[in-house]
């Protein structure tokens, strides 16, 4: 591998792919998340919405995280992405505790 | 698309089918076994054969065999599951899950005398199900595993799918005649190309019975704002405790009137029983709606007044509830006959032969590279071909073993497992994985054709007779496995002795050392 690749991959090969394990999975989960809460439709069909989208969307997500430039990258736009999601779910779930 | 997309995709493509290729392969190959679970139960427990028409024709009200069941067999529990004849079976069965032991008890009786039948003391087909829903492993850890290589099959389909540019022209590119490799590729494509919806259907229904329990619990969290028991009570209906005050069941065949009434289309096919005999019991009656794609519609009932209490109608929750209902009739083919079944057994033998078509293809281009990629490869060979001779030792043990033994189950998966690992240690001491493949088949096909000699011998059932009785799925099962039989032995004359590449390398370096001699002389 050139020194100019390996200037282009912090975190590696490894940063990717774990990025599009685990980062990846993270982004689908807060997706499902967000559906099974705000869809506009019955509880039991968003519920049912939130946990069947959750594996194509893990797919999709893990694709795009493998085309990354490098692993810093890909882990930063998928945990990025989760922390946006998270908020109006958890604006949500600490306005039901209330 | 970019060559770097495209090179990043089968990178993708090819790591993740070498990595989770061989599991794959098992969950795909004890799928293909697990469709025909409830007629291999006939197949092997000879005491629950019976003839299959007059089973249809002269089934006795489901009542009288709760009743028989409950006040002559000793069926007495709190909770228990009944599966009617039809896509469960020929025998109408009891089941009894206790929650603190976790243990089975199981009871199948005959629907047009509601006698009790006599069980083989067997488990083939229940482990064979087992191996393809958990892996054999700990509940609910294998299902979320097995659910987890359905995302990871859905991963490969769209990577694989992806990173062919020219996407039509393989769905009849085959090159039989050309070199093994060729072959290897074209299979692995051609299969892909033509499978692909029922591929992507599997892999994604798959992934949704295998994960559901984990997703809809953390979204189910989330929804209901944290409340589990709410969470609950939504798709199952209210949680009932029993009084402890005893009173008469409402009649269940007039319950699965009122069932099959409230749904047009609707066919009763389980009746289960939350506190039997208790004043708050309940009585839930599942089943499939007719021409339409759901196997779990649900209605609950009051036990004694008989009165509804709880409908779970995934036809009318929308869109998501209605994927997640068909999700089970899709993936089990639940609804079509056994011809289907047959289609779904070629198709889904087709996914677990592109896993493995798939990792030689990667192993032949690196064969010669490094002695790993050779152990790989015996590996390889040993696993998947070691599981075709384990599954048909499962048939065999079955028949041999008697049912006196009292851990015949025990003894059954023991052989299965001893097997394997023989295969495994066979393929690494062969070395040469073409003749371990082809002797590996051999040893299959003898197997599967000694199943149904031994169940004709053991139980006069041969296939005429079988078929003179009325045991259609016992006849049906024996043609299947000879069937196999056969194309064991077709396929492994058909298989070269060695690598072909390396075979044509040395004859060409004969030719070479030889010209000289020749030219001289």
């Amino acid at each position: 591998m050139s020194s100019k690749t390996q200037k282009q991959q912090p975190l590696g090969g490894w940063g990717k792919i774990t990025a599009a394990i685990f980062g990846a999975l993270l982004f689908s989960i807060a997706c499902g998340l967000l559906l099974s809460i705000f869809l506009p439709m019955p509880v039991n069909n968003r519920l049912a919405i939130g946990g069947i989208a959750v594996a194509p969307i893990w797919v999709v997500a893990a694709i795009y995280t493998l085309m990354a430039r490098n692993g810093l990258r890909a882990w930063g736009i998928n945990l990025a992405l989760t922390v946006l999601l998270f908020i109006p779910i958890l604006i949500n779930l600490s306005g039901q505790a209330q | 698309m970019q060559q770097r997309t495209l090179k990043i995709l089968y990178n993708a493509h090819s790591w993740m089918g070498v990595v989770t290729g061989l599991i794959l392969f098992v969950v795909c190959f004890t799928g293909t076994v697990a469709l025909f679970h409830y007629e291999l139960a006939t197949w092997e427990n000879p005491g629950y054969r019976i003839n299959e028409t007059e089973a249809k024709e002269k089934a006795l009200p489901v009542q009288q065999i709760i009743d028989r069941a409950t006040q002559e067999h000793g069926f007495v529990y709190d909770e228990f599951f009944i599966t009617l004849p039809g896509r469960f079976g020929v025998p109408v069965t009891f089941y009894h899950f206790n929650e603190e032991t976790h243990e089975l008890t199981k009871m199948a009786v005959d629907p047009t005398t509601g006698e009790k039948l006599q069980s083989a003391n067997s488990n083939i087909v229940e482990f064979q199900t087992h191996m393809h829903t958990d892996l054999n492993l700990p509940e609910p850890w294998g299902r979320y595993l097995v659910g987890l290589f359905g995302i990871i099959l859905l991963f490969s389909i769209v990577t694989g799918v992806l990173s062919h540019r020219k996407y039509f022209k393989e769905f009849f590119k085959f090159r039989p005649n050309r070199s093994w490799r060729l072959l290897l590729t074209d299979t692995h494509k051609v299969m892909g190309a033509w499978g692909i919806l029922f591929h992507t259907m599997i892999a994604f229904t798959g992934a949704v019975i295998g994960l559901v329990g984990l997703f809809l619990l953390v979204m189910a969290y989330a929804a209901y704002g944290g409340d589990r028991e709410a969470a609950i009570e939504g798709f199952v209906g209210p949680h009932i405790e029993e009084s402890g005050v005893a009173a008469p069941m409402y009649n269940v065949d007039q319950l699965v009137t009122k069932a099959e009434q409230h749904w047009q289309g609707f066919r009763v096919e389980f009746v289960s029983y939350h506190g039997f005999g208790d004043e708050n019991a309940r009585v839930t009656l599942g089943g499939s709606m007719e021409e339409q794609l759901a196997s779990v519609q649900q209605l609950t009932f009051d036990g004694v007044s008989g009165a509804m209490t709880f409908e779970s109608d995934f036809m009318d929750m929308g869109a998501g509830a209605r994927i997640y209902g068909a999700s089970f009739a899709l993936h089990y083919a639940l609804y079509g006959g056994f011809m289907l079944k047959l289609l779904y057994m070629v198709l889904g033998a087709s996914v677990a032969l592109m896993t493995v078509t798939g990792m030689m293809i990667w192993l032949e281009k690196r064969h010669s590279e490094d002695k790993r990629y050779r152990k790989l490869s015996s590996a390889t060979c040993g696993i998947c071909m070691g599981l075709v001779v384990a599954t048909a030792t499962l048939f065999v043990s079955n028949q041999l073993i008697s049912r006196s033994i009292a851990d015949k189950p025990f003894y059954e998966e023991l052989i299965y497992f001893i097997s394997w690992l023989l295969c495994i240690f066979w393929a690494f001491y062969r070395g040469n994985n073409y003749q371990a493949t082809k002797e590996l088949l051999l040893v299959s096909g003898a197997l599967l054709l000694a199943a149904p000699i031994l169940n004709a011998i053991n139980t006069g059932d041969h296939i005429l007779a079988s078929l003179q009785k009325g045991y259609y799925t016992v006849a049906g099962t024996d043609i299947l496995l000879i069937t196999f039989a056969i194309t064991c032995w077709l396929v492994a004359k058909r298989l070269p002795h060695s690598r072909p590449e390396s075979e044509h390398k040395s004859k060409a370096k004969v030719s070479i050392i030889q010209e000289p001699v020749s030219a001289t002389s």
